[in-house]
């Protein structure tokens, strides 16, 4: 029985060790094994591995999707079936597109837009986060904010464009807080969401070890809800570009939304699709930014 | 496998651990513990032993400060422990490694905070601890780019390099697959032996408690209290031969009556819960 234990508990670490050299780089020679295994040179490699990356099944239907789209499209504009009578075709798009994006008009309205979202999601973040990360801290605080806070919340921030028109002598002052209003709940939430979503023994260990509430503050909470803090940006992110859009196609000026609407107006048809596929490229983009500041921001969570 | 050889780095001065008619509740009604008594020698292992939500954790907290008990007192050297410290550090259930730093920042984490010389004597403990539990070369790497048994290991000498008197460990071998807690146990007896600080051990596990500790107290289903103090009087070092010595096997038998009274205990309580709601 014994000798049968200690045995087996040999057998175990030795199995251990196996990996473990294997883990360690220990190549294990297949060549033996497998016959006949041919060592492929680099460019060889190189070239299998991407050819097979590019058209393999799955991208291929994800390709083919956006086509039957486009497809779809240009039938149903040139049939003109309803609702798409005075819809203009993927020809047409095309066309204005080659003429209008290279334009500066185009550029400026790319810039303004861009502008207000980013002035208005800084003002947005530079409140929000230290407003979350506060109400998460401190008790008072949020009993102090937070019935505000939930009351106005359920308020569709489009709904406030009227008022913001009136408190705003200025055109631009009033989009860009649109902007910021837009980007301020969710980032304000999510932060909130993250403070008080870590985990109390990691308090704990620090408070034993001998953390000081500042210690605990930019060591743990930080730290353990800027994840969530990530997730507020990025939502805050597709509702300021919903708001700037709103806000240019009612209090006008310059930008996407007011050259969208603007097209509207002028019958310039195709230039409409057009704002929108530029809309939505600007966001998307955006989002990137955001995705990659993230990575950056946490090491730690993009390993593997 | 070999375990690297251990130096005597922790220079620790073990510290006297001490429960002293403690009763401790969730809320009216919840009582949790029950007039709670012992006394852990300096720089011994003392294992605890209960039925799954009788309170194990609870003494854990207490002890380590965070809780605060609602009659009798805890005492680290005969004085009354107030708040969490250094002294007494714990090892938690789950990891509870920063997700965000790497081993060496986490390892550093105390002496940071305390204000410490970063550099010299501390690091190189650090240094000497990380190699002690085989994690050399593992320095930089996140706790999420470790194993389960590495993020253990780690945990230990994050503790350890505070040179904390006692080591409050709760249940943390949860979860390892059978072969890492071998190993883990090892790595425990080899720090125990060398470091001689005093540790108390929450355990589930009759084996290991028998197979780590100098003595074992088991407790009754919750609200607890100690139902029996069992000394453990097999040799140190520690060996896995001792597993199956005719004195191990002895107090398993001991130790499996014990609990199986309380589990008993427990069930016919359950049955009887569920017979008046049915009523």
């Amino acid at each position: 029985m014994a000798q049968e234990i200690t045995i087996k508990i040999k057998s175990e670490q030795e199995a251990l060790e196996a990996g473990k050299a294997a883990d360690d780089g220990g190549q294990v020679d297949w060549s033996n094994k497998i016959g006949a295994y041919r060592e492929y040179s680099a460019l060889e490699k190189f070239l299998r591995r991407s050819v097979r990356g590019m058209f393999n099944y799955s991208n291929l239907r994800k390709i083919l999707s956006l086509v039957i789209i486009v497809i779809l499209w240009q039938l149903v504009t040139t049939y003109k079936i309803p609702p798409f009578t005075r819809v203009p075709s993927p020809n047409e798009v095309w066309k204005e597109a080659v003429a209008f994006i290279p334009s500066t008009h185009c550029l400026m309205c790319v810039i303004f837009s861009m502008g207000r979202i980013y002035l208005g999601f800084m003002i947005a973040c530079l409140i929000g986060i230290p407003l979350g990360l506060m109400m998460g801290w401190n008790r008072n605080v949020k009993n102090f904010t937070f019935p505000t806070f939930e009351s106005l919340r359920p308020i569709p921030v489009i709904s406030w464009i009227p008022l913001s028109v009136i408190m705003f002598p200025l055109t631009e002052h009033s989009i860009v807080f649109l902007v910021f209003l837009g980007a301020f709940y969710p980032i304000v939430l999510n932060t909130l969401l993250g403070v008080e979503s870590v985990r109390a023994d990691y308090i704990q260990g620090a408070l034993s070890l001998g953390s000081k509430p500042r210690h605990i503050f930019f060591d743990i909470i930080l730290p353990g809800a800027l994840p969530s803090i990530f997730t507020g940006m990025t939502v805050g992110m597709g509702l300021a570009w919903v708001m700037v859009v709103a806000a240019e196609m009612v209090a006008g000026g310059y930008g996407l939304g007011y050259m969208t609407w603007e097209s509207y107006i002028l019958i310039a048809y195709p230039r409409i699709i057009l704002g929108m596929f530029i809309i939505g490229a600007c966001g998307y983009l955006s989002s990137t930014v955001l995705r990659y500041l993230a990575t950056k921001a946490m090491p730690w969570r993009s390993l593997f | 496998m070999s375990l690297p050889a251990l130096n005597t780095v922790t220079g620790v001065e073990p510290g006297e651990m001490e429960m002293r008619g403690v009763y401790y509740s969730f809320g009216e009604g919840k009582e949790v513990l029950d007039n709670v008594s012992f006394k852990v020698e300096k720089g011994s292992f003392a294992c605890f032993c209960g039925p799954s939500g009788c309170g194990k954790t609870s003494i854990i907290n207490l002890l380590a400060g965070y809780t605060v008990p609602d009659m009798g007192e805890c005492l680290l050297d005969g004085v009354p422990v107030s708040g969490p410290g250094a002294d007494r550090l714990v090892v938690f259930q789950e990891t509870a490694l920063l997700p965000w730093m790497t081993l060496w920042e986490n390892t550093l984490y105390g002496p940071k905070v305390q204000g410490k010389d970063l550099m010299g004597e501390v690091a190189d403990r650090a240094e000497e601890l990380i190699n002690m539990v085989g994690l050399t070369g593992f320095e930089e790497k996140y706790p999420s780019q470790l194993s389960g048994g590495m993020q253990r290991r780690a945990e230990l000498i994050r503790a350890l390099i505070n040179q904390p008197k006692v080591l409050l460990m709760d249940e943390p071998f949860r979860g390892l697959d059978a072969m890492t807690r071998s190993i883990m146990q090892e790595y425990i007896i080899k720090l125990f032996e060398h470091s001689g600080t005093t540790i108390l051990f929450v355990t589930a596990e009759l084996e290991e408690a028998i197979f780590l500790g100098d003595v074992a107290y088991f407790l009754t289903v919750a609200p607890a209290t100690v139902k029996k103090r069992m000394v453990i009087d097999l040799p140190r070092p520690r060996k896995f031969e001792h597993l199956t010595t005719s004195n191990f096997v002895e107090l398993q038998r001991e130790a499996i009556e014990t609990v199986d009274e309380e589990a008993q205990k427990a069930f016919s309580a359950f049955v009887k819960a569920k017979e008046k709601r049915t009523k």
